[in-house]
């Protein structure tokens, strides 16, 4: 028992719903409002890496609490990630709404 | 009439929900809260010492058998639960006396004597609303708490079904559209707690199966009066203990058993002691073992003779798969097993299945004010209805909840019926809720409550300054994070209802004069009531 180790899955889980959402081109565009399109191979390897830290997060997980809480925690864990992403792109869309403040700014 | 399959799960959803919404609403936020219930019990008893977690349960037994033996050596029972960790934090003992007469009291270790506290209902009676709600016999609310649990459940299921771009909105909350962020509100909360909210509610109606699927007990057992009590007796056999033999012996020393307990589960691991027919040629010495650390499986038990010190039997953890499945639901339900970090997720879980509750209430009224508004047709009535019940209940019923941490610092000691007041006064501060919802300007009636919910809560921290020692002042530098923690959430929904309340009164004022004019006085109760 560590606690690192639940902050480690919570980090892997917001990553992984971090490249999911970048792997979405409304939310890329909100993200990176410079970036193109992305393409599909492009997209498809944004996914298994998103997979990838999702399935660590849940190896964090089971590290720390065992294999069945393990798996009930991550999905709380899924949960706190997806939430934090909305919260961020819904900061990120409100801010949009302003552009005349932002050019001010920039 | 002739619609798609879709409509007809959306009509499903929109009922099934809003029906008994109010009254989910409350299973929520009862529930939310039963996460923390030994915390909010300590809090609810200030008088209490410090828990005596991490103590060896075998000397801890010996001390509350020692004070059993003298105080209630003729009882025809003792059971002592023993403390553990935040499920147990104290030796807790509870007794039927020679005339069969139950009652209970809490050890202080430290001294061997009980400790006494104010009679209050504590975190447990918060937590029992849950799936007892109040004032109604259970005949009653079983079939409520099963009824609203199926609603529950059919409207996760048409909720999905109706939801058409789950992932491509997986992380869209578009604020500031109206009608639009609700359902993305909605949505949002809906979809990224779904595994919880699927389990929490599948789960919910496995403990109500005895209840919402009687007649399969009755086709096997007969509808003759007993046929529950023979079903519940094969269901979940109990270690037999026999009756008393009338004779009287004495009860062996329970050092050797508890060794035996220790040498199997280890020096925390004996949950709790019952000593049946004590003093009796035929007592019987059970012991369970470790309680609740996974989510799945029955306790060990052993089972001792009290006059011999033989052991009897010793049943294991293991379980049929049927039962091991309905136990390993309940278990994810309650949640007891979860640490600190999972009980935070849990918690967080609750909470957002409350506003998911709340969202869709709110989703429902201004829906149907903006179809109103559009057709300028059909009666306001409900809309009324439902709009001044989802004030009253969203906001008022947390105020409830507020008013009886008030009242457990507020009555005085002695005053007679103490406990049951501090429930009254959350009721009476509920019925005043609604009352002022019914009474004011729907958008003046959310600003006012959401401030009166901040003032509420707020204050708790301050209340308890004037009225106890185990204030913020002394709980933060002694490191007592129960009661500096409670204090400090309780400043945290505040705050929180604070802000809800300026960001709700700068939308208000902020909205364009024709939306408004349709949003808030369009519909006036006033013009409902003609």
């Amino acid at each position: 028992m560590t606690v690192w180790l639940p902050l480690v899955a919570a980090l892997l889980a917001c990553a992984g719903m971090l490249l999911l959402a970048l792997a979405m081109d409304r939310h890329r565009k909100q993200l990176l409002p410079r970036a193109g399109r992305v393409s599909r191979p492009y997209r498809a390897t944004l996914r298994s890496a998103a997979l990838t830290l999702l399935a660590l997060s849940l190896l964090a997980s089971a590290r720390q609490w065992g294999a069945a809480i393990g798996v009930v925690g991550w999905f709380g864990l899924l949960t706190i990630g997806a939430l934090v992403m909305l919260a961020w792109l819904a900061a990120l869309g409100a801010r949009r709404h302003q552009p005349a403040r932002r050019s001010h700014n920039g | 009439m002739k619609q798609g399959f879709r409509q007809s799960m959306a009509w499903l959803h929109t009922w099934a929900g809003l029906l008994l919404g109010w009254l989910l609403y409350l299973i929520f936020v009862t529930g939310t809260a039963g996460y923390l219930d030994t915390e909010i019990d300590r809090w609810m008893r200030p008088e209490a010492p410090a828990a005596s977690t991490n103590v060896d349960s075998a000397s801890a037994a010996q001390t509350g058998v020692a004070w059993l033996r003298r105080e209630v050596s003729n009882g025809r029972r003792w059971s002592l639960s023993l403390p553990a960790d935040r499920n147990s934090p104290y030796l807790y003992l509870f007794w039927q006396d020679a005339d069969g007469v139950r009652d209970n009291t809490r050890i202080d270790l430290a001294t061997g004597e009980p400790f006494t506290v104010r009679d209050t209902g504590g975190g447990q009676t918060l937590y029992q609303m849950h799936w007892r709600l109040h004032y109604l016999p259970g005949s009653i609310t079983d079939w409520l708490i099963s009824l609203a649990t199926l609603f529950m459940l059919v409207a996760m299921v048409t909720g999905i079904i109706v939801h058409k771009k789950i992932f491509k909105d997986f992380f869209t909350f578009r604020s500031g559209k109206g009608q639009r962020s609700w359902l993305d509100a909605h949505n949002a909360l809906s979809v990224l707690t779904m595994p919880f909210q699927l389990m929490i509610t599948y789960s919910g109606l496995i403990f109500m199966m005895f209840s919402c699927m009687p007649l399969i007990i009755n086709a096997v057992y007969g509808f003759d009066d007993g046929s529950r009590d023979r079903f519940f007796d094969e269901a979940f056999p109990s270690s037999a203990v026999g009756a008393p033999a009338g004779k009287p012996a004495e009860l062996i020393k329970l050092a050797g058993p508890l060794a035996e307990a220790r040498r199997r589960w280890g020096s925390d691991g004996i949950s709790r002691l019952s000593v049946h027919h004590p003093g009796d040629a035929n007592a019987r010495i059970r012991l369970r073992g470790p309680d609740a650390r996974q989510p799945m499986g029955d306790p060990p038990e052993l089972v001792f003779d009290g006059r011999t010190g033989e052991l009897l039997a010793a049943y294991g953890p293991e379980t049929t798969v049927i039962d091991a499945t309905r136990d390993a639901f309940l278990g994810l339900h309650e949640g007891l097993f979860a640490g600190p970090f999972v009980r935070v997720l849990y918690l967080v879980s609750g909470l957002l299945g409350t506003g998911m509750v709340a969202t869709g209430l709110v989703l429902w009224t201004v829906k149907r004010r903006e179809k109103l508004a559009k057709t300028r047709s059909g009666s306001p009535r409900g809309l009324v209805l439902v709009e001044r019940l989802n004030i009253g209940t969203v906001v008022g019923l947390p105020v409830g909840i507020a008013a009886y941490f008030w009242a457990n610092r507020l009555l005085p000691p002695d005053f007679v019926g103490r406990a049951a007041w501090e429930v009254h006064a959350m009721f009476i501060a509920w019925a005043l809720m609604l009352t002022h919802a019914a009474a004011r300007p729907r958008a003046r009636a959310w600003i006012e409550q959401l401030w009166i919910a901040a003032a509420a809560f707020a204050l708790v921290p301050m209340v308890n300054a004037l009225t106890t020692d185990r204030h913020l002042l002394n709980s933060l530098p002694a490191g007592d994070w129960i009661m500096a923690g409670f204090d400090l959430a309780m400043l945290g929904i505040g705050l929180a209802t604070a802000a809800a309340a300026l960001f709700v009164g700068r939308r208000i004022a902020t909205a364009n004069p024709a939306r408004l004019k349709s949003a808030f006085d369009h519909f006036s109760p006033e013009e409902a009531r003609t």
